[in-house]
Formats: structure tokens, sequence, C-alpha cells
């Protein structure tokens, strides 16, 4: 165990000691915080680093004594300001929830009831741990919006959950937090949910709350580049254990630790263009590169597509709209268009990015290309033949078969009831890609090697398998079909840095190895900067800039971009292959 | 199968839910043999043994361990040779409701549109109607069809129709949201991109995916199947009162009831307890085993 600061002389905060906490019991337990010991003062901020599975938010509810069954804590102690506290035992730790240390969660959606008005989320909050009749309670929760900067808090004290955008939301969740203003809040992903420019609005928030408020604050995040930022301290966790923990600028810019470097590599710099390496470091098996190999040549033989000089995909004034309100009346039918006209081309081998915020009509766009969707007007042509028109005919499986997408959400994506094993080979039996069963089972293996998993838990299901792991699958199923073109739809947002380095190195890999045309829509345009040829900017269903990649973030021409542009976060100085850091 | 079944038993709970249910199973099976009495026999009941309390009792008779009814039945014997047609109908009954309900459920979510309009709404009109009249109205419906001379088959047959006709309503109206849920999920989506046909995705992926549900409802609508049956029986158009089933020993026995012979009504009643019992905690233990994500 590294120690994470020296004995202050000031009065700490929160003091943790040899925390363990373990889920299951005898044989079959899993410590998922293992010894972990920290100190946090006032006004201090600690973020807490680490891939998904690292403990983290683990610890997190730990410290709120809401290690719940399965999981529990072993051993361990911890001191809010200098008095120990039980986390096991439910009442105090009732009133210490909330009163004393508050939570910002990621899953807003969650976290508020939608039935409620945001004034009786707060005013409830603070009657419950506040001495105080309701009027007084009206006038903090005001003061609390306020704080958290939603504007017209009188007004907005009526509203629902729902009336509040993503990053509104999320400020809630922080006014929540801190309306009874406790000592220390702790805030578990706060920003994974959000866009990138209201990512560094909330953290930037949480940062002037802490100072003004008095309140320490435990950030954990998997993101270290953005944490990095704003935090005081920094703790590098992985598998349950301090990896590294210190100043935040010593941490970041000066990591002693492998891992460490290994994480602050994986993020990828938006500042500045720096090529994927090629899957070298890819987390392939040893005794798997035979079929992996195997596998390779399958997809390759797959290939031979004649090359026509034309796009493989165009986008020809393409419009979709939903209806919201169905009505005999056309004054009171509602319908919201979601892709408004738009035009472009995809190259044959081309790395095609698409970038805009959420709910631009990114993923729209992606349905429509991929022919889920029939725009409502406008072309879709796929290798120069209209592609509604084809997937109706005689070749539709066949051209069905050519266009694949991975999708955002690992967890939806895989059929629970599946094993991994048949979910990769069922695009390989139903259009029959291979001589037999005895094949189909090389290559699904090989594909699992080719996506860096290990080919012996191919025999589970898709629960036992972490985020990046998953997505790793959905890209191996679409791969299996041996598809031409291959649509990402947010395919890293839900994942940590590393498995996000690892699902875009396979993506590089797959142009350079197989020629693979891919359309590629994020949020995050640094991931763009790094995978792309060419980008295209979406804002509420048009699209306002289509450029090469370098051109478009040199020289910016619609002034949307522009503004993208301008809220991206600093580099930090070992990101991404930066040159020195190299572990 | 067997992994399901071993998966089932390894569940909190499991082994009792499959040692109950067996037995129950078993009792209703084999129940002919065990019966000290042929109930359906006239030849083997006597009048003169009628109302004797069960045999603990002081004026009881160890012949008749849970005592007799009116007629002189021996009210085990009854059970025993009731529960199998109770089972037998209502088992029957809800695996065609099921089977019915899931297919309209499946196809209507799925499709949307004007097969959703008009199986919807005939769902919606039968469901203003409580589920027994409508099995009341079937039961009339079939049999004016069919001609007034039914042998005990046919009666059989006509109930079960009946009671399932009434109850695939409830497994077609959660078929449908369940269906409309999971067709939105990208695994689906990504079974299309592959080129799934319909039925292939129906099948292969969303009812597993939705089977947890139409298991329980299953085992819950067991219950209401056997009372269902059991009021049929009472109103003279399900099985005979010759051939009496469990439901028809509780009715005919509830008129005991007053004059202190509880028995009739009691014991009957406590199968039929024990039966549902068994039928919903296997129904639970088995939702649990086929759901990889809950082992």
């Amino acid at each position: 165990m590294i120690p994470v600061a020296e004995a202050e002389t000031t009065a700490d905060l929160l003091e943790v000691c040899n925390l363990t906490i373990a889920y299951g019991i005898g044989t079959r337990a899993v410590t998922a915080v293992d010894d972990v010991s920290l100190r946090l003062r006032s006004r201090e901020i600690l973020a807490i680093v680490g891939e998904s599975g690292a403990g983290k938010s683990t610890l997190a509810s730990g410290l709120l004594g809401l290690a719940d069954p399965p999981a529990r804590i072993v051993r361990g102690e911890v001191r809010l300001a200098g008095r120990a506290i039980d986390l096991d035992d439910e009442a105090a730790m009732r009133r210490i929830r909330g009163r004393r240390i508050g939570l910002v969660v990621q899953d807003t959606q969650a976290a508020l009831d939608p039935l409620c008005t945001v004034g009786r989320h707060l005013t409830e909050t603070i009657t419950t741990h506040l001495p105080v009749d309701r009027r007084e309670a009206r006038a903090r929760a005001i003061e609390a919006l306020r704080s958290v900067g939603i504007t017209g808090p009188e007004l907005r004290l009526g509203h629902y959950p729902h009336q509040f955008s993503g990053g509104m939301r999320q400020r809630l969740v922080v006014a929540l937090a801190i309306c009874a203003k406790p000592e220390l809040v702790i805030a578990d992903e706060p920003t994974t949910n959000l866009d990138a420019p209201r990512k560094r609005q909330i953290l930037d928030l949480l940062g002037a709350l802490c100072r003004d408020h008095e309140m320490g604050l435990i950030l954990v995040s998997h993101d270290i580049g953005l944490v990095g930022a704003v935090a005081d301290r920094v703790m590098v966790m992985r598998r349950g254990r301090i990896v590294e923990a210190g100043a935040a600028g010593d941490v970041l810019g000066n990591p002693m630790q492998p891992y460490t470097r290994e994480l602050i590599r994986a993020v990828p710099p938006a500042r500045r263009r720096q090529r994927l390496l090629p899957r070298a470091e890819a987390p392939v098996a040893a005794e798997g590169s035979a079929s992996v190999a195997l596998a390779k040549a399958w997809l390759v033989a797959g290939r031979r597509f004649e090359p026509s000089g034309l796009p493989l995909l165009e986008l020809d004034e393409v419009t979709m709209t939903f209806v919201l309100r169905r009505s005999w009346l056309a004054s009171r039918r509602r319908s919201e268009r979601a892709v408004d006209r738009v035009t472009l081309e995809i190259q044959p081998g081309e790395m095609f990015g698409l970038v805009g915020e959420s709910g631009s009509g990114k993923s729209t766009l992606a349905r429509i290309a991929s022919g889920l969707y029939q725009p409502v007007s406008g072309k879709v042509r796929f290798a120069g033949a209209d592609l509604q028109a084809t997937l109706a005919g005689r070749g539709g499986l066949e051209v069905r078969r050519q266009v694949q997408m991975v999708f955002q959400d690992p967890f939806s994506s895989l059929d629970a009831r599946w094993r991994v094993l048949d979910i990769i080979a069922e695009p390989i039996r139903l259009h029959g890609l291979t001589g037999g069963p005895a094949e189909t089972r090389d290559v699904v293996r090989g594909l699992f090697g080719y996506v860096g998993l290990d080919a012996h838990a191919s025999d589970r299901y898709p629960h036992q398998f972490s985020a990046g792991q998953r997505q790793r699958i959905a890209l191996a199923r679409a791969l299996a079909a041996r598809p031409r073109f291959l649509i990402c739809d947010e395919p890293t947002s839900a994942l940590d840095v590393v498995s996000q380095e690892i699902i875009l190195r396979l993506l590089a890999a797959l142009r350079q190895e197989l020629g693979m045309t891919v359309l590629l829509i994020s949020h995050d345009l640094a991931v763009i900067r790094q995978t792309c040829d060419r980008v295209a900017v979406m804002r509420a269903g048009r699209l306002c800039e289509i450029a090469a990649t370098e051109t478009l973030f040199e020289h910016p021409q619609h002034p949307y971009t522009r503004e993208l542009l301008a809220l991206l976060p600093r580099d930090l100085p070992g990101s991404a292959g930066g040159g020195t850091a190299v572990g | 199968m067997a992994s399901v079944l071993h998966r089932s038993v390894r569940a909190r709970g499991g082994v009792a839910a499959v040692v109950l249910c067996a037995l129950v199973f078993l009792a209703a099976f084999v129940g002919p043999a065990l019966a000290p009495q042929n109930p359906f026999d006239l030849a083997d009941i006597d009048l003169s043994n009628a109302s004797i309390p069960p045999a603990w009792l002081a004026a009881g008779d160890p012949r008749f361990l849970l005592g007799t009814d009116d007629q002189g039945r021996d009210i085990l014997s009854a059970i025993l040779y009731g529960a199998r047609i109770s089972l037998l109908v209502s088992l029957s009954a809800v695996v065609l409701a099921m089977l019915l309900g899931t297919a309209v459920g499946l196809l209507s979510g799925w499709y949307g549109g004007i097969v959703d309009a008009v199986t919807m709404r005939i769902a919606d009109v039968q469901l203003t109607f409580p589920a027994l009249l409508v099995a009341l109205l079937i039961d009339g419906l079939i049999r004016g069809a069919i001609g007034g001379a039914t042998g005990e088959t046919t009666a059989l047959l006509v109930v079960i129709a009946a009671i399932a006709l009434s109850l695939w309503v409830q497994f077609a109206r959660m078929v449908r949201a369940l269906t409309m849920v999971e067709a939105g999920k990208p695994y689906v989506d990504a079974g299309r991109l592959i080129g799934a046909r319909p039925a292939r995705l129906l099948l292969l992926h969303v009812l597993p995916n939705i089977a947890g549900p139409i298991f329980v409802m299953a085992t819950l609508d067991l219950a209401f199947a056997i009372v269902v049956e059991s009021t049929l029986s009472y109103l003279g158009v399900g099985v005979s009162a010759a051939r009496p089933s469990l439901g028809t020993l509780i009715r005919l026995g509830s008129d005991f009831l007053y004059s202190g012979a509880w028995w009739m009504t009691v014991f009957p009643g406590a199968a039929l307890f024990v039966i549902v019992l068994a039928v919903n905690l296997l129904g639970d233990r088995w939702r649990d085993a086929i759901d990889p994500r809950l082992q």
C-alpha cells in the first residue's frame, strides 16, 4: 500500500484507514476495495480514477454506508471530522447521508422522482435533515438552485425533472446533494452521461461549490484527463487497490507507476493529431494467434468487392421526421424533424466521422445509413444502388449483410439469453459464410482473439463481461457478417479510456488490414480527430460542415464548429503516445 | 432441459418447490392406485357411510381417513381423483391460453398497425366481460354448435377450450407490451442488420427474453383456471358432478359447512392450496433458472 498523504497538521475532514470491501463470502468472495486508505481536507478535491471494475464506485458507496449485501465491509475505519463512523450502522448512516455527506450520482433519470417537483425534492431533503420550517426550506431550496446556476429558481421549483435537459438535471442532482450543507460531497461519475462542453461545466461548478461552501469533494471518474484539470489530488485505483496517489500535478505530470502512464496515454488528445498506433499492443493471446490469422484470412476472403470508383454510401437530401402526436386535425399534429436535408458521400475505405451534441440527429442518420429507418424524403444509395429498394428486392439479404452496426449501449446490444459464442456465430450461420460447423467454430474463436478476448470465455453469457469487453463482442458480431461498411454509433461513450483505446485501435486496424469503410459517430471530438479521415459536424438535424479532419480542426469554417472547438479541454502532457511518456 | 431442471433445483427453495410439485403430480397421476375407494363407481359407495367425520375424531371411521361426504364418498379418494381432473383441465387450458396469447401478443407487438389494432380491439372487448362470464358464454356456444349429446371427453374438451379462450387476453396484452419494449432494443436491431427474419427474431431473441413474466403469469393463471373450472362445474356446465373435480368438491362440500361437516370442503380446499402453491413456487424457480443473468 502506498501512503496517500503524510500526516497533516490540520484536522482531516475524512480519514479512511485500510478499508476493505468484498462481495460474497468464503472462497467465492471478490475483494472490490482492498486495503484503501485516504485523507481529505475541507475545500479539497480528491479525484479517484481508474477503469471500470477498479472498485471506485464500491468505495464511494461504501463511504456512504450503502455497501449493501452481497457487498460487505471486511475491515477498516472511517473518521468524519475526527469522529469514527460505523458504516454498518444503518440508523446512524441515515443521519449522516444527505446531512453530512452529499451524493451526486451518474444516472440523473433514476435519481430524480419523475412525479415530484424539483421544489419537493429539495425541501423534503432540507426539512429531513435541518430543523427549519417550510418557508425557510423553500428559501434554502431557491438558494441551492441559484448556487448551481439554474436561472429563475423561484419558477423552476414548480417544475418536474423531465422539464430539464440532461445537463440541467445533473445540476439539480448537485443542488440536491448540497442543499443540506454537507461537509463532504461524493460525486460518482457525475459527467459520464453528458457531452463534452457540459462535462466541463459540471466539473467547474462542483469545484467552485466545494471552495465556496467549505466542503470536501471526492470525484469518482474513469476520465483521468477531465478530472485531472479540477482536482487537487488524484488517486489511481486498479482492481481495488491504490496504484498511485498524490497531488494532481505530480500524478498527471510525472506519473510514477506504469499503469498511471497507461491511463494517461489512453486519453486521446483533442488539440493535435496523433495517429493511433497499429494494433501492436492490442491484448491478443499469443497461443490464439493461429486462429486469429485464420479469422483474418476469412475476413479478407469475404472482402472481394468490385472497385467501382463510386462512393460507397451516398445520402442525397435525406430527411427524417418522427410523429410526436397524431391527429385528424392538421393543426394539432406534431412532428419533429430529426434529420433535415442531409447530403453526404462516404468513399470506400474511408473512416468518416460524424460529430454533434446529443439530440443532433446523429443516431437517426446512422439508422438511415444502415437501412433500419426509411427516410421520409431523399435518397440513400449504397454501392450505387438505392438502399431501400435493394433491401426489399431479391439481393436484399446480401446487402443487409454488407452493412453492420455497433451500438452505443453495450448492455442492451447483446441478447442476454444467448452465449456470446452463439451471438457471434449467428450471422455466419444465417448466411452460411463458412464451410461447416467446424469452420464456424474456428472462425468464431479467431474473431474472439482478433478483438482481443480470450476464446476460452466464448461459452459465457454477455452479463459476465465488462462494458468494454461487451463492446468488443458487439464488434466481433458485426465482423462475423463480413461487412463492407461498418457504422459505429458512439461505440466508446459508455466505456472507460482504456477500453476506448482498445476499440479505437481495433477500428484503425480494421481499416488498415481489411480496408473497411467506417462511419464513426461520436460527440467526442478527440476520438474523431484521432481516427477519422473526414468529419461532418451536425447540429439540430442539419449538417454544418464537412471537411478533412485536419482542415476542420485547424480551419473551422462554420461558427458552430468553432464554438465546439473552443470548448475542448487542454491535452494532458503524456496522452496518446505523446512521445516521452510511453511506458 | 435437464440443466434447467438442475438449475431449478439449485435456486433458493428450489428443492422444496420441485419436490412439492413432484408429489402433487405424482399423487394426481397414480391417485387411483392409492385411493382406498373409487368415488366414480357407484357400487363402491354406500349411503350408510354418509357424512362421517375424519378418522381421528370421535365419530370417525378408520376406513375413511378424511371422512366422507353426504353421499358416503371417501373424501381422500375424491380428492385424489378430483385433482387429476382439475390439473388436467387447468393445465391444458393455461398452456392453450399461453400459446394463443403469446402468439397474438408477439405478432401485434411486433407488427403494430392493423394487426395490432384488430387483435387488441378484440382483446379489449373481451376484457370488458369477467373471464368467468366469457368462459360460460364460450362453453354455451360450443355446446350449442356441437349439439346436446356430449360424452365425458367432449365435455372436458369444451371446458378446456372455454377457459383457454377466456384467459388468452391477459397473455396477449402482456406479451404485446413486452415485445414492443424488446423490439426497440439494439440487440434486436443487430439481428435485423444481419438479415434475420421476423420469425427468427421473435422466436429466438424476443421470446426467450420475455419468457420470465409469461411463466409467472401462467402459474398464477393455473390457480385461476382451477377456480374457473370449479365454478363452471358448479353451475352445471363443466365436468359432471358424478366425476367431481377439486373445485366441484369444494362447492358441493361448502353446502354442508353450516351443518358442521367442515371436512367436506376444507380438505379439498387444502389440496387445491397445496397444488397452487407448488405450481407457483416451481414457476418462480423456473423463471430464475432460465435466466442466465441470475446464475
